[in-house]
């Protein structure tokens, strides 16, 4: 068994940190928050550095590259990039679906701009109606000939106001099953029909614009469906996996820098005398938070490691996404708790972490939907 | 003709841990610096301008058989690689460097520009460059702020003083050392970093290399020890106050030799 990364994982490790530490500084995360706009100047900078094609066809200048150097890249957009994470982890999701399922035409519409630091590709799948039950979605279409028209409305969708395309469900009105009548599309968010609009959400004020999208008799041309027409939910679960896979590389680095921050400042903030590192009940959290972290890089890129060598990890991805989720909440809480008020007042990014982290445990299938889709499976060896 | 550019792998100077004054390298991953990096650049984008190829040289002990070392130079550039390993180099002084780096290049022939950088990373002496271009008698010029170009035999460049700028014709051969902020190191490409394993390594036969050129020895690398500063002011005219300093330095036993 060997853990270390290839001497192209590392160079790469490396040239990424480079460019993501020149082309983007705290001060500028900051600024980026504060007027809610997406750092679209260091987006392309790694656009330039050719980070953006990493995993993209070759046919389109992209360089092949397995799951886990993509959850490298994840892992350190995530740790030095702040917000451009969430551009990211939307484009490495669905680079996956659009060279599993896509045709070239498609993968050339979306991922032709992507490369060269445009936008990737939000995801358009929950509903009011349709949140852990993504099978329950009431958009839906309707055949007309070439074309299909769709009607429906999506909620929480990251960043969909911000992206070009969309990656949407929407059922086949004339199939009752929901497991036979979903279909994906690639929707381009400027057809007529299409609205999106932001919505508040914990923490405030966000680059990352979470979204609510209302579409009332939107015509696609049938070549925007992604995939074969009705097998929608199989290659949703495929997306789940690959989804949650690149998410929890966020929470990995969001875990490790907040453990970070906690240790550096709990060497140089002196009460009662002496640098409170020097209290055992720091030090516990100290052990801890390191502890939770190397466990979480090990779940990851073993699970990484699993889908580049083709095996099954319906039961793995889960028990990484859940995991992964909760020990990050745990290790910014204990992060937080170290640094006291510094963590609560002030702009410590540990502020946006404890936001941001607390997501982590709903969104991409939730704590629940990952113990109750999985604990059969699990018992099914027995 | 080919162009060569020089670079030293050594302890990376953000791992050195320094405790009572004794500087720990045993931890330190050892990696090319900065200011090393840079003059592979420059040299990387003079050697595209002119179509040449660029060639690495680098001379030091096993350290240089590092795979990801390799590949990290190969993917800044260099079309090449010309090692020379032999442990009795590791950490060299900087005689010992430029003697195995003249024979080193001698062999490489078929070049009429060396680059060097500023300074190694560690030690930072910035006297190899200068020391090998006098070893291989060609025109040796440090402080290049700027490589425009090559003309026939004739190299463009430019140094920064603080009266202006020199712009140079320097004849070909020549070695030249360049600053640390001639351009900014690059930032190698997936591409470049995978087909960089496929590029030609050539470790040249130590024992045609003189490897144990006797110039100074490296006995221990210490760092002063760190002390309050005195704050005492002197007054008086300026002659007074120069009898006031060499009598203070006298009294805290910094004037060896006795006054
Ligand atoms: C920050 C963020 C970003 C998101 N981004 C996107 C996006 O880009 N695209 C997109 O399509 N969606 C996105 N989502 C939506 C996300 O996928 C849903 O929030 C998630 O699927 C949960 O749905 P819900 O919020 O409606 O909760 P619900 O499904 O209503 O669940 C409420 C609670 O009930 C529990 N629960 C539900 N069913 C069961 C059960 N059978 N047994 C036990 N407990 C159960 C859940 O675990 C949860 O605790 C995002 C969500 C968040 C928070």
């Amino acid at each position: 068994m060997d853990f270390r990364f290839t001497d192209e994982q590392q160079l790469l490790a490396e040239s990424l940190k480079e460019c993501l530490v020149r082309s983007i500084t705290e001060a500028d995360i900051q600024k980026s928050y504060e007027t809610e706009t997406f750092p679209m100047d260091a987006w392309k900078a790694l656009a330039e550095n050719g980070f953006l094609s990493i995993g993209a066809p070759e046919s389109m200048g992209g360089v092949p590259a397995d799951v886990t150097t993509q959850v490298l890249i994840a892992y350190l957009v995530n740790k030095y990039g702040g917000p451009l994470a969430g551009f990211l982890t939307l484009g490495l999701t669905t680079m996956r679906d659009l060279e599993d399922f896509g045709t070239p035409e498609q993968q050339e519409m979306v991922l032709g701009q992507y490369i060269e630091g445009g936008t990737p590709m939000a995801l358009g799948m929950s509903e009011p109606n349709a949140g852990s039950d993504s099978s329950g979605i009431q958009t839906s279409y309707v055949s007309q000939g070439d074309k299909v028209i769709i009607n429906g409305h999506k909620h929480y969708n990251s960043m969909a106001s911000q992206c070009d395309y969309v990656l949407l469900t929407a059922k086949d009105a004339a199939i009752r099953n929901p497991y036979k009548s979903m279909t994906m599309f690639i929707l381009p968010t400027n057809t007529p029909g299409v609205r999106i609009t932001d919505l508040p959400k914990l923490g405030g004020k966000s680059p990352m614009h979470i979204c609510e999208i209302f579409l009332d008799n939107v015509e696609l041309p049938k070549s925007y469906i992604l995939g074969k027409e009705h097998n929608g939910f199989p290659q949703l679960m495929k997306n789940f996996e690959i989804e949650r896979t690149v998410a929890m590389a966020g929470a990995l680095a969001v875990a490790e820098n907040a453990f970070e921050d906690a240790a550096a400042y709990s060497k140089q903030r002196v009460q009662f005398g002496r640098p409170i590192c020097e209290n055992q009940l720091i030090q516990e959290k100290i052990f801890h938070m390191k502890m939770k972290v190397e466990l979480m890089r090990n779940m990851l890129f073993k699970v990484a490691w699993m889908i580049d060598n083709k095996m099954d990890v319906r039961v793995d991805h889960a028990l990484c996404k859940y995991y992964c989720a909760n020990a990050a909440n745990e290790v910014v809480d204990d992060a937080l708790q170290v640094m006291g008020g510094v963590g609560l007042v002030g702009n410590h990014r540990i502020m946006r972490y404890f936001c941001e982290t607390r997501s982590q445990r709903i969104g991409a299938g939730s704590d629940q939907v990952m113990i109750f889709s999985t604990a059969p499976q699990i018992l099914m060896d027995f | 003709m080919d162009i060569l550019v020089c670079f030293k792998l050594s302890p990376d100077s953000k791992d050195i841990l320094v405790s009572n004054g004794a500087i720990n390298t045993d931890r330190a991953e050892w990696n090319v610096g900065e200011y090393d990096l840079v003059a592979v650049e420059a040299a990387a984008q003079l050697a595209a301008a002119t179509g040449r190829k660029l060639i690495g040289v680098s001379v030091g002990g096993s350290q240089l058989a590092n795979t990801r070392f390799r590949k990290n130079m190969l993917s800044r550039g260099c079309d090449s690689l010309s090692l020379v390993m032999n442990d009795a180099l590791v950490q060299a002084d900087t005689h010992k460097t430029a003697v195995a780096l003249a024979a080193a290049v001698t062999e490489i022939g078929n070049y009429d520009l060396i680059v060097c950088g500023e300074g190694s990373q560690d030690l930072y002496f910035r006297q190899t460059g200068i020391q090998l271009g006098e070893l291989l008698g060609l025109p040796v010029i440090n402080g290049i702020s700027a490589l425009n170009g090559i003309e026939g035999s004739v190299l463009l460049a430019e140094r920064s003083t603080d009266s202006g700028i020199e712009v140079l014709e320097i004849p070909l051969p020549a070695v030249v050392c360049v600053t640390s902020d001639i351009c900014q190191s690059r930032i190698p490409k997936m591409k470049d970093i995978l087909q960089a394993g496929r590029k030609p390594v050539k470790e040249l036969d130590a024992a045609g290399i003189p490897c144990d050129a006797t110039g100074s020895e490296i006995i221990k690398v210490a760092l002063p020890k760190s002390v309050q500063r005195k704050a005492v002011n002197f007054s008086g005219t300026p002659e007074e106050i120069a009898d006031q300093i060499v009598a203070m330095l006298a009294k805290e036993g910094l004037m060896p030799g006795g006054m």
